[in-house]
């Protein structure tokens, strides 16, 4: 699976986004999306602020309607059809939880107004409290509840209806750092558990890097790169997808180096002939935990350049300290083309 | 979490209302246990007559129904009327916004007075709603406090997420399902509190209702009135006007539990 199928349209895609068109006033915020998700797959939307991630998944739960393009979800073009027609569910940012109903309600909504029966309705909602780990908080409130528990009793409500399609709209940005990674772990081992088609929007590239089969990476309205996520990260087809995905260091060439694959060496220590080096100053250290990362002024550049080494006694370096920074060429990023 | 000195911003408000409505209200009180006498006035006599006489006279309990049916009937064509006038303006924005607030005010901006003898022209006596009838007091008081029922409602509208509504669109509800089960539960509070105003504005209402029912049709608080400035039977009408507070401080009560109720059955589907 490292190697992902990178190229978009494919027939026997279970969604298909086509020629995605949305404009607002004048500002058109989603330019001819084209995407196509397999059944079972988390794709993730990445992209900074107003790159039109939003409003794309806004078009596919029906809270828009697009200008031009289709959604086409089992051979069927659902774009013109009403939000509660569509049989999507969604986890919205800030939860979206109704203020008024229990943990337990809320996540019976969508099935009372499906008419199951009633025995029906509570067996479903307890599967999906124990698929949580909600037991116990049935007839909280949601203003009884943490975030975390909160954004699973969403979690809990948008899947408990059996949607064609998961949207998760940021779920994670209003949690704490150590909360979010465990929650996404969690969102992850619940979507392949059920095996649920979901679509993820995030502007945090290690959250989609962490947790997707595919990353979608957009930039003004439009996709600017689809692939796994190592793929995204090591092979990314523009300049701005590899800076939007990690850390980058540009050198003339252009060659573009990841901090990672570069380390700093004292000068005048031996170097291998295979790797390609040059000499700096060292301008600033910064403890990582694990990892130390440099900030290396190359005068024959006139630029710095990131590298990274292990965090041990052994390897200090003092600020001002000429040194030397390489790196194995092969391990650059290939030229993206823009 | 309150502050010591916070009770000291109640200061100014209390001495107000302790001076200008305790007060009197207490003397009201006291006066109405007293006997009243057509050439003495109010006597020392300690009597609960006044409270037995209204109570036991049919013609004043059919005031006294009347008064609340005009009441109830003002805070249902409220309601009815005040809660789409409120869901409109919530999508309304900017200055349209300012100046459909302020329209809405503006009855409040005319005196009471002009303003009934304006209805007194436009209902006539031969209309479909002729001058001295319940109908045509009921139209001057919802005239007056529709502002007090739309009010409360948009703020709590206002309060509304509204990635809820769209939670709940996306879980499946039409929109007049989500109105039935998530707009219109969470805006029970401003309901109620618009319900309270309206209710207790009207069967308090003098003006209004003396104008536009004339003779014909009176309410208690005119009554009151006859009773105070005309036969200066004092305490009669204070024991009236204790009769009324009385009364429409229970139905209040028994309004916002059967409202409390609805609403708890809705949270439990």
């Amino acid at each position: 699976m490292e190697q992902g199928n990178r190229d978009a349209l494919d027939s026997q895609a279970y969604l298909n986004l086509i020629g995605l068109r949305k404009r607002y006033g004048d500002r058109e915020v989603v330019c001819g999306v084209d995407l196509a998700i397999a059944r079972g797959e988390l794709i993730c939307l990445l992209g900074p602020s107003g790159c039109g991630k939003t409003t794309t998944l806004n078009l596919v739960a029906g809270f828009a309607e697009p200008d031009a393009g289709s959604i086409v979800v089992e051979g069927h073009a659902v774009e013109r059809l009403p939000p509660h027609r569509r049989n999507m569910g969604m986890v919205f940012q800030n939860y979206a939880l109704f203020p008024h109903l229990s943990a337990f309600e809320n996540i019976a909504f969508g099935l009372r107004l499906r008419k199951l029966a009633a025995g029906e309705i509570d067996r479903k909602v307890r599967s999906a409290l124990v698929l949580t780990h909600l037991e116990g908080f049935e007839r909280s409130l949601p203003r009884e509840l943490s975030g975390g528990q909160q954004q699973r009793v969403a979690l809990a409500r948008a899947l408990v209806i059996e949607p064609t399609v998961l949207l998760l709209d940021e779920p994670f940005s209003n949690l704490d750092a150590k909360l979010r990674r465990a929650m996404r772990d969690e969102v992850r081992e619940i979507q392949k558990r059920t095996g649920i088609t979901t679509i993820f929007v995030t502007h945090d590239q290690e959250e989609a890097l962490a947790i997707s089969d595919r990353v979608a990476v957009m930039s003004g309205g439009a996709i600017e790169d689809v692939g796994t996520p190592f793929a995204i990260y090591h092979r990314p087809r523009s300049r701005f997808v590899a800076s939007f995905v990690g850390d980058l260091n540009e050198l003339p060439g252009p060659i573009l180096l990841r901090p990672e694959i570069v380390n700093i060496r004292r000068a005048g220590s031996e170097l291998n002939a295979s790797r390609r080096h040059l000499d700096g100053t060292l301008e600033s250290v910064s403890f990582l935990g694990a990892r130390r990362r440099y900030t290396v002024h190359c005068a024959s550049i006139s630029s710095t350049i990131v590298a990274e080494g292990p965090a041990t006694d052994a390897e200090t370096f003092l600020i001002g300290e000429r040194v030397i920074v390489e790196w194995d060429p092969a391990e650059a990023l290939t030229s993206p083309t823009t | 979490m309150r502050k010591p000195w916070a009770l000291g911003l109640l200061v100014p408000a209390l001495a107000v209302l302790t001076l200008f409505l305790v007060i009197p209200l207490v003397n009201l009180l006291v006066t109405s246990f007293h006997a009243y006498s057509s050439t003495q006035g109010v006597t020392s006599r300690w009597t609960i007559e006044n409270y037995t006489r209204f109570l036991f006279d049919r013609f004043y309990l059919e005031v006294l129904a009347r008064t609340l049916r005009v009441g109830l009937e003002t805070t249902a064509l409220c309601v009815v009327m005040g809660y789409p006038v409120a869901l409109f303006l919530q999508q309304t924005r900017g200055a349209a916004r300012n100046w459909l607030t302020l329209l809405l005010l503006s009855p409040l901006l005319v005196s009471m007075v002009i303003r009934a003898y304006g209805w007194v022209i436009i209902l006539g006596r031969n209309g479909p709603v002729p001058l001295y009838t319940e109908g045509a007091i009921i139209i001057g008081l919802v005239h007056v406090s529709l502002a007090y029922m739309v009010l409360p409602i948009l703020a709590s509208l206002e309060q509304i997420d509204p990635s809820v509504l769209r939670a709940a669109a996306n879980l499946g509800a039409t929109p007049f399902t989500t109105f039935r089960r998530v707009t219109l539960p969470l805006t029970f509070p401003g309901l109620l509190a618009g319900c309270v105003i309206v209710f207790s504005l009207s069967v308090s209402a003098f003006v209004t209702p003396s104008i536009l029912g004339g003779t014909r049709v009176k309410l208690l608080s005119t009554y009151i009135y006859d009773q105070v400035v005309s036969l200066l039977n004092w305490p009669y009408g204070s024991a009236i006007g204790f009769v009324l507070i009385a009364v429409s401080t229970i139905s209040l009560l028994i309004f916002s539990r059967v409202l409390r109720r609805s609403h708890t059955d809705v949270v439990l589907g």
